[in-house]
């Protein structure tokens, strides 16, 4: 009897460690044939299969070597299909296929063996972060929109907005001034910009201010890490190397960003890139990177509001009066493991770092770093960055900027003093809440002028109706006591939220503006 | 008497598995890492893991999901049926099944154990069906996902027929019941 016990223990316990367990859709629908390109950048291990279907639902499927021309056409071993999914021939044979006519594609992406067993605590772990990750699909804003963005142009393309505010002010007392270079000349007389609510949030703006310096023929102004403003001209061209493979995407900005998916098995994982360049004894260099964070950091942020679940509210009426939680928050925790962009010279010493958060808007910002020999090294965490551009900047002065003031507000087409009061009144705010667009006017500028937007406020997270349970109290727990561990151990559930956040992320077109109302 | 026995227990499996003549039925799920996972042309199935007979949870094959939600689902008894977003926020949907797994025979053959262990049968026979009847449990719930938690462009992409099904494959469509 006791021998049965303990071998019914046995096999209990082992059929709990070999449960089959993954959660994840192995088939996607896409609309066009470039977005079902992605899915092969996103899973280059994978086997990929490619169908396409005509309007009357018969369909074409391709084996996963087929591949798109330059013409457009797509090649590889393919087979016909009839609306009811029945092969015209029994074996798939090599072809060219015009694309005209195909109405949906469908991608199916086959599992690796490693994917295909889960231990059951991870898997469990995995479909809630799944869950909210699919609630992130349903509705992006949700979850990528955060503090105020700003926009110079004419543009509803969250991911293309030209600033975000005060990312890391998610309570009263971490209110700060936050300043972003604009990305474009500014002439007089075009003194506006849109500021837009598009996450379910309430705003609390202070100020909005623009620093302008006018521009010079041959030279930019540029915004430090250290927030001065500097002329600068271009330095000399600087060769960025990782692994001993040029970087390309980072030679100039160009919307086309060098980034790296995270590490599956430690979010902290680091990565190094190094730079060259010819320096010439004398002169003062610095470093311009033009840049911002994946989508890691909001997961990472987002995970730990669901994992206080209906908690939340106490939680951060706590952290707001507490400087201990606020510095575990911003520097503390997972924070100091996943850490800035750091610059050392050749001798590994440190020379600076950039730091600025915030998955949306690239930043645009200078390292001073003095006299060089012209090699640098960047170590940087896997998977946390986008580097659009790295160039070296030789430094001629520093400059003041003049500060411009908001002189008119305009929201639903109708003027808005009173907000503009609120906006020079330095003890009160703005309320804006999710789905509020305003323009903004300043004071006139006297030149074409190069333009730094500086926000001061706060928001506050609205708690979504998915977090109104008991949280997991133990992941936060983790998150707090073990923050190296946490990191490891959410690896592999943010590496299936990275692969379809990726695609999102390049497909997002929104649209609509967001409702009040909380989602599902 | 013995091989008797054991003549009529292999007969009446054969006969069982031959028998899997039905159109919906859980061997038409791909295993995961098979070609069949990348190729093959099936809807997902749809389950419903709090359906009162625990040995019977499957509804059907997916079909097609309308711009609304509805989706079509094949029964097992060859009709076709319609379920809006609330009647089906509670199932499940299973696009892959593992790997070979002992489940489908290992339960039924568990007494045959007897004629090999004789008395230790007394032992080897709960053991392999309560291991048996686990790896069934696990096997049913592997790689399901609620429809809810689902996108619907999701839920398309595993339908049968993603564009609309065919009409010359209408046999009976049964509108979503009134909740």
């Amino acid at each position: 009897m006791k021998n049965l016990l303990l071998n019914l223990s046995l096999i209990l316990a082992l059929t709990g460690c070999t449960t089959w367990n993954h959660a994840d859709l192995t088939k996607k629908t896409h609309s066009d044939l470039e977005l079902a390109a992605t899915e092969r950048v996103l899973h280059p291990k994978h086997e990929i299969t490619l169908q396409g279907y005509y309007a009357d639902g018969g369909s074409v499927i391709f084996e996963p070597d087929w591949r798109i021309t330059t013409e457009g056409t797509i090649t590889g071993n393919m087979q016909r299909l009839s609306p009811q999914g029945k092969p015209a021939s029994k074996e798939f044979a090599l072809a060219e296929l015009d694309v005209e006519g195909i109405e949906l594609w469908r991608t199916s992406r086959n599992l690796k063996l490693d994917e295909r067993a889960f231990f059951g605590g991870t898997f469990l772990m995995a479909a809630v972060d799944l869950g909210v990750g699919i609630a992130c699909l349903i509705n992006p804003k949700t979850c990528f929109g955060s503090c105020p963005t700003f926009y110079q142009n004419e543009s509803d393309h969250l991911f293309k907005s030209d600033a975000e505010g005060f990312t890391n002010a998610i309570l009263p007392t971490l209110e700060h001034r936050d300043i972003d270079a604009l990305p474009q000349i500014m002439f007089p007389g075009d003194e506006r910009i849109v500021m837009k609510n598009e996450a379910l949030e309430t705003h609390n703006i202070n100020e909005v201010v623009l620093f302008a310096v006018p521009e010079e023929s041959g030279s930019e102004v540029v915004h430090t890490v250290d927030d001065e403003f500097l002329r600068v001209q271009q330095g000399p061209a600087a060769s960025v190397v990782k692994d001993g493979l040029p970087l390309e995407e980072v030679h100039k900005r160009d919307e086309l960003e060098w980034f790296e998916l995270a590490d599956e098995k430690d979010l902290a994982a680091k990565t190094h890139l190094e730079v060259n360049f010819e320096a010439s004894p004398g002169k003062q260099y610095g470093v311009k990177l033009v840049y911002r964070q994946t989508l890691m950091s909001t997961f990472l942020f987002y995970g730990t509001l669901e994992h206080m679940g209906a908690d939340y509210g106490r939680r951060m009426a706590i952290m707001n009066h507490s400087d201990a939680q606020k510095h575990w928050l911003l520097e503390g925790g997972i924070m100091q493991y996943l850490g800035p962009i750091e610059v050392q010279n050749a001798q590994g010493k440190l020379l600076g770092s950039f730091e600025e958060t915030g998955p949306i808007a690239a930043n645009t910002q200078v390292l001073p770093i003095g006299e060089s020999d012209g090699h640098l090294k960047l170590e940087l965490t896997q998977g946390l960055w986008r580097i659009d551009a790295l160039e070296i900047v030789e430094i001629t002065e520093k400059v003041t900027p003049t500060v411009h003031h908001i002189t008119r507000i305009v929201s639903d087409q109708q003027d808005r003093p009173e907000e503009v009061a609120l906006m020079h009144d330095d003890t009160r705010h703005l309320i804006s809440m999710p789905g509020d667009a305003r323009e903004l006017y300043f004071e006139p500028l006297e030149a074409p002028s190069h333009i730094f937007l500086a926000s001061k406020g706060f928001y506050l997270e609205w708690s979504r109706t998915a977090w109104n349970d008991e949280g997991h109290p133990r992941a936060l727990r983790s998150m707090l006591l073990q923050p190296r561990k946490y990191l490891r151990d959410q690896a592999p559930v943010y590496k299936a939220y990275e692969a379809e956040m990726e695609a999102k992320f390049w497909a997002s077109r929104i649209q609509t503006p967001i409702l009040t109302s909380h989602e599902k | 008497m013995k091989n008797k026995f054991l003549f009529l227990s292999t007969a009446l499996l054969l006969l069982a598995g031959c028998a899997s003549t039905q159109n919906v039925a859980w061997s038409n799920v791909p295993r995961a890492g098979s070609e069949n996972a990348l190729l093959g042309q099936r809807g997902a199935l749809i389950m419903n893991p709090k359906a009162s007979n625990v040995l019977n949870t499957m509804i059907g094959e997916l079909l097609y999901i309308d711009s609304s939600g509805v989706i079509s689902v094949e029964r097992s008894a060859g009709r076709i049926e319609l379920f809006s977003p609330r009647q089906y926020r509670d199932y499940k949907l299973h696009a892959l099944r593992p790997e070979v797994t002992t489940t489908g025979w290992s339960a039924s053959t568990s007494p045959l154990l007897f004629f090999p262990h004789g008395a230790f049968g007394l032992v080897t026979v709960p053991l392999s069906i309560v291991t048996s009847g686990l790896n069934l449990y696990a096997e049913r719930r592997a790689y399901g996902m609620y429809l809810e938690d689902l996108p619907f462009e999701g839920i398309r992409a595993h339908c049968r027929f993603p564009m609309g099904i065919p009409e010359e494959y209408e046999p009976t469509v049964l509108a979503p019941k009134e909740d």
